[in-house]
């Protein structure tokens, strides 16, 4: 008898199993505009069937991470009373707080013989324990570690599944109507990924650029018109990671929609962000750029270094409208990629890209060169004198009440000269360049560092750094040499 | 007859009710992985085999037939770590629409989630009979406020009574997946069989070079045989892989975050239950021991004992396959000679060099700084055609053995960086024995701008050796005089000699402090 019972159970969630299919979604026509700071802004515009006077309206299908305070809702003929954001969760533990005062069923089962008794007790407190009146006698509940299910009667009004919006509105005539719901939402943020094909023979890249967004919430946002900033509002622009040194942020308008500073990135066509999603859609495809490769070293101090350094390999592009990807470029990783001698891409390096106007010149370092090394020395340090004279005393004396004279003393300069080499050594089978830069040359007291000789000729890129191209024959070495004059 | 309906069901219930089609792709018809080995690990420090910290390139060939109009393919047994952003797929004749990776997995929480306001079954299993009852329920709260469910008109909890008890749901939600999952949208204008080429970086490998070097009786010439030694901690393993090595230092930037974020804890489910109240037994259990009713734990077992020290030998390896090298840009690339299984949580070795009589000569070096003296031994050997060498040199592990009387031993082990054709090679060995440099100084007077020094090496072996030295000096410090000429190398002051078998070499020269008194 009771296996029959079970059978029809068995059978009656079957014709429930046509429901597994997600419930529809109260969200109506959703629009979502993602920055780069984990921000999202939602525009949700329902259909709203409101009574004369003060209705309340739940909005569930919110997305779970929901900052309540930015919430806006605007509608036609009727004006906000309040606005609430209950997240008080219905859980056992807050039942039976709620239950404080109320009376509610204990059904006992005996472990030996499985029989159920029940009997109704009256929740006095629940600290650390369920405190029970059952009859007159005082107990607490599951002292004994016997089965005791607790049963209620009904669920307390302010307790929710999930944490609830509600609204109160005053409407001013009853029937349907458009409201539009709008909130900041944190977990959907976006960045770019680019990938780049660089062809070293012919000096050329293909670029691939995606549109990587994810969504931490555990809401869906179905067929949304979605739009990506790239920007972080109240977190201005960032650096300039990935320019090319020596240059300066390109001031081409690239043909995008803006939004304030910032520009704009629709997706193109609606989109499904399915809950715990990571999603990548195209928007920049560009073959054959001109893209060079470049070797850079710095020596970021007068020092030596005993075995010698790799230089970083660098590739430069520009993101021109001629000549280059043609278009501003939203922040994120770019892959390099280069085909091995079967033809296949191997990565060689990645490197990160801030916010990047059109018209800029990139300069991407992916790694180090394996076979163009830089040894730096420290050859001389010596003290020259200059022939230079500096006042370095100024007094002026009075004696007993004569007329001032003034008396000064100068001493000569002295400076210190150091002699650093720099020895760029080529295992490749073709000459190589490379931009060697010594930095650290504003870095004293005096900021008064000179360049006295060098081997090769070198350009002051700023008042830090001095750079020089030298040129690596193949499979040979390069010794540049150069003397600073400084005060210390 | 009513499992295979409710099998049917279930597989209904799985499947998407949108016009697209799904296709999967069930693995690779062929691979090939790319290792690139840790770039922030030092060259001394091995691979951690528990975490490797390298990653891969993973090539993927696959086929798959897709049909007319929109589809979403879905790609199985990739790797465990798969960095989903550095995904490609090429060969769809109409492109990529968008690419997903789909976390939202199967697990108590998800399935607990998709249930709020739906019925389930409730098991209850009575502990004195075994009896389980069938009951039906609604699910009231979330996976974050779990469990309140209502029967019939009255609400309780699940598991809070002590009784054994359990949610039978009626099927799979749609859009929960075992694995976090990548697919692609396409839509084609045709139905067509293609072959797609799916290619991801992957974390969870790594790899470097093992270097063995034979030293020969002469002293000053050696055998060097190079090992690849890759490991793979994916749970994926890539059968029959071309497998290639990259060397050099590559790039990485820090949100490389490889695999699934915080999938674990996504999918964990809380049971929570009112207050039960909580007495101290662990106290009433510690005064028991104290008393000596409860026994105390078992002396744990003796240490084993130390093992016997291995007379370590290595294996001559004839005509061993090697690794074929080649550019990649600025990097080397090593192809293995055949394809291999880059298996799940396995290390793995394939040939890189085999050199034969490299000319590798021992070289006790110091550098010097007023009185303090630091000596290594050095086997030094430049890196071209004439010295029996004359390829790129990966970063790796060197293991040095000597020949004593017939048996090679291990004399030493050392690293080194990646080194170029036509550089310097250098092992360094730690500090000898039989070499040992001491330097003395003296002043006339203790305020002399002058102080000499004596520098003394000793060699206490039956055969001469090669001493180079290098003296630090301060800035206002200048070299007065020398007995010897010194040359100047790396920015210091320089001399070499060679010290006699069983004797000694000295040096003795002057500095000056320029410093005013």
């Amino acid at each position: 008898m009771r296996g029959l019972a079970v059978s029809v159970l068995l059978l009656a969630p079957g014709a429930a199993l046509a429901q597994t299919a997600p419930q529809p979604s109260a969200q109506g026509d959703v629009s979502v505009t993602i920055y780069n700071n984990d921000l999202a802004l939602i525009q949700d515009t329902r259909r709203l069937t409101l009574a004369n006077g003060v209705n309340r309206q739940e909005f569930p299908d919110v997305s779970d991470r929901i900052r309540p305070e930015t919430v806006r809702l605007s509608v036609d003929g009727a004006s906000i009373v309040e606005q609430n954001f209950d997240y008080d969760l219905l859980s056992p533990s807050a039942l039976i707080q709620k239950a404080v005062g109320q009376t509610i069923t204990l059904v006992r089962t005996n472990p030996a013989t499985g029989a159920e008794t029940r009997e109704r007790a009256k929740v006095l407190a629940t600290n650390g324990g369920v405190v029970l009146q059952i009859g007159n006698n005082i107990e607490v509940l599951r002292d004994d570690g016997l089965p005791v299910r607790v049963v209620y009667d009904s669920l307390p009004p302010n307790l929710r599944a999930r944490p609830t919006l509600s609204i109160s509105l005053d409407a001013s005539g009853g029937g349907t109507r458009p409201a539009t719901l709008s909130y900041l939402t944190t977990g959907l943020g976006w960045n770019a990924d680019y990938v780049a094909l660089f062809d070293e023979a012919k000096s050329t890249i293909d670029v691939q650029g995606w549109v990587t967004l994810r969504n931490d919430n555990n809401v869906a946002f179905t067929n949304a018109d979605t739009m990506l900033v790239a920007g972080a509002p109240g977190q201005g622009r960032g650096g300039n990671a990935g320019m090319a040194p020596g240059t300066l942020p390109g001031t081409e308008n690239a043909r995008r929609a803006r939004l304030g500073d910032f520009y704009l990135y629709p997706v193109g066509h609606r989109i499904t962000i399915a809950p715990n999603q990571q999603k990548q859609v195209s928007f920049l495809s560009v073959g054959g750029v001109p893209a060079r490769k470049l070797y850079q070293y710095r020596n970021d101090w007068y020092g030596s270094s005993s075995d010698p350094v790799s230089a970083a390999t660098v590739l430069s592009f520009s993101s021109s409208k001629d000549g280059g990807l043609g278009d501003a470029l939203p922040a994120g990783t770019v892959r390099v990629y280069i085909r091995d001698a079967k033809g296949q891409p191997q990565f060689i390096g990645e490197n990160r890209i801030d916010h990047t106007p059109m018209g800029s010149t990139l300069a991407i370092r992916t790694g180090e060169a394996f076979d163009v090394k830089i040894k730096p020395a420290v050859e001389k340090r010596e003290k020259i004198n200059s022939g230079e004279w500096e006042r370095t005393e100024k007094f002026r004396i009075s004696i007993d009440g004569g007329k001032p004279t003034t008396v000064e003393r100068e001493d000569e300069v002295t400076y210190w000269r150091t002699t650093m080499s720099y020895t760029v050594t080529n295992a490749r089978p073709e000459p190589v360049t490379v931009d060697l830069v010594q930095a650290g040359l504003d870095r004293t007291y005096w900021h008064d560092t000179r360049v006295s000789a060098e081997s090769i000729t070198g350009e002051q890129r700023s008042l830090d750094e001095r750079l020089w191209h030298v040129t690596v024959p193949a499979n040979g070495s390069t010794v540049l040499t150069v003397a600073f004059d400084t005060r210390y | 007859m009513r499992a295979a309906l409710l099998l049917l069901l279930v597989l209904a219930g799985a499947l998407p009710a949108h016009a697209q089609t799904v296709v999967t792709s069930a693995g690779p018809d062929k691979v090939s992985v790319t290792l690139y080995r840790d770039p922030d690990r030092g060259t001394q420090s091995a691979i951690n085999r528990t975490y490797p910290q390298g990653f891969a390139l993973i090539t993927e060939t696959r086929t798959v037939t897709i049909p007319a109009g929109p589809a979403v393919i879905r790609f199985e047994g990739v790797a465990g770590n798969i960095l989903p952003e550095s995904a490609l797929v090429s060969g769809l004749p109409d492109g990529v629409e968008e690419k997903n990776l789909d976390a939202n997995l199967l697990s108590p929480r998800s399935l607990f989630d998709r249930a709020l306001g739906r019925r389930v079954l409730v098991r209850r299993t009575n502990p004195a009979t075994g009896k389980a009852q069938l009951l039906q329920a609604t699910l009231r709260s979330s996976a974050d406020g779990a469990a309140v469910l209502q029967f019939g008109g009255v609400y309780g909890d699940l598991r809070c009574s002590g009784l054994p008890e359990a949610i039978v749901y009626d099927g799979v939600p749609q859009g929960l997946s075992a694995k976090p999952t990548l697919s692609v949208k396409t839509t084609a204008k045709a139905e067509r069989q293609v072959t797609l080429t799916l290619s991801y970086l992957s974390g969870g490998f790594d790899w470097q070079a093992d270097y063995v070097i034979a030293m020969r009786k002469d002293g000053q010439s050696a055998d060097l045989f190079a090992w690849i030694t890759l490991a793979s901690t994916d749970v994926t393993s890539f059968v029959d892989a071309d497998t290639q090595v990259v060397a050099g230092k590559i790039n990485r930037t820090a949100n490389s975050n490889y695999g699934p974020r915080n999938f674990v804890s996504a999918s964990y489910l809380p049971l929570q239950c009112w207050p039960l109240p909580e007495y101290d037994l662990e106290a009433a259990y510690s005064a028991d021991v104290m008393r000596g009713a409860v026994p105390a734990p078992p002396a744990p077992p003796p240490p084993p004992p130390p093992a016997e020290p291995m007379a370590m030998s290595i294996t001559t390896i004839s005509e061993a396959k090697l690794a074929t090298a080649e550019d990649l840009g600025d990097l080397k690339l090593y192809r293995f000679p055949a394809r291999v299984t880059v298996a799940s949580q396995s290390q793995k070795q394939v040939g890189l060099m085999n050199k034969p009589g490299v000319k590798l000569s021992p070289v006790y070096v110091s550098d010097i700084m007023r009185e303090n003296a630091q000596t290594t031994l050095l086997l030094r050997g430049k890196n071209n055609a004439a010295n029996g060498l004359g390829a790129a040199m990966p970063a790796g592990k060197a293991a040095v053995f000597s020949d004593v009387d017939g048996q090679m031993l291990l004399v030493g082990e050392s690293a080194i960086d990646d080194k170029a054709v036509d550089e310097l090679v250098e092992f360094r060995m730690g500090q000898p024995q039989s070499v040992s440099a001491r330097v003395v100084g003296t002043r006339r007077r203790p305020n002399d701008r002058t102080t000499g020094y004596t520098l003394t090496v000793t060699n206490n072996q039956p055969w001469p050796v090669t001493y180079e030295t290098k003296i630090h000096l301060y800035d206002y410090e200048k070299m007065a005089r020398s007995s010897s000429r010194l040359g100047r190398k790396d920015g210091a002051s320089f001399w070499t000699t060679i010290v006699p078998a069983n004797g000694t070499a000295t040096l003795s020269y002057a500095v000056r402090d320029d410093r005013k008194r």
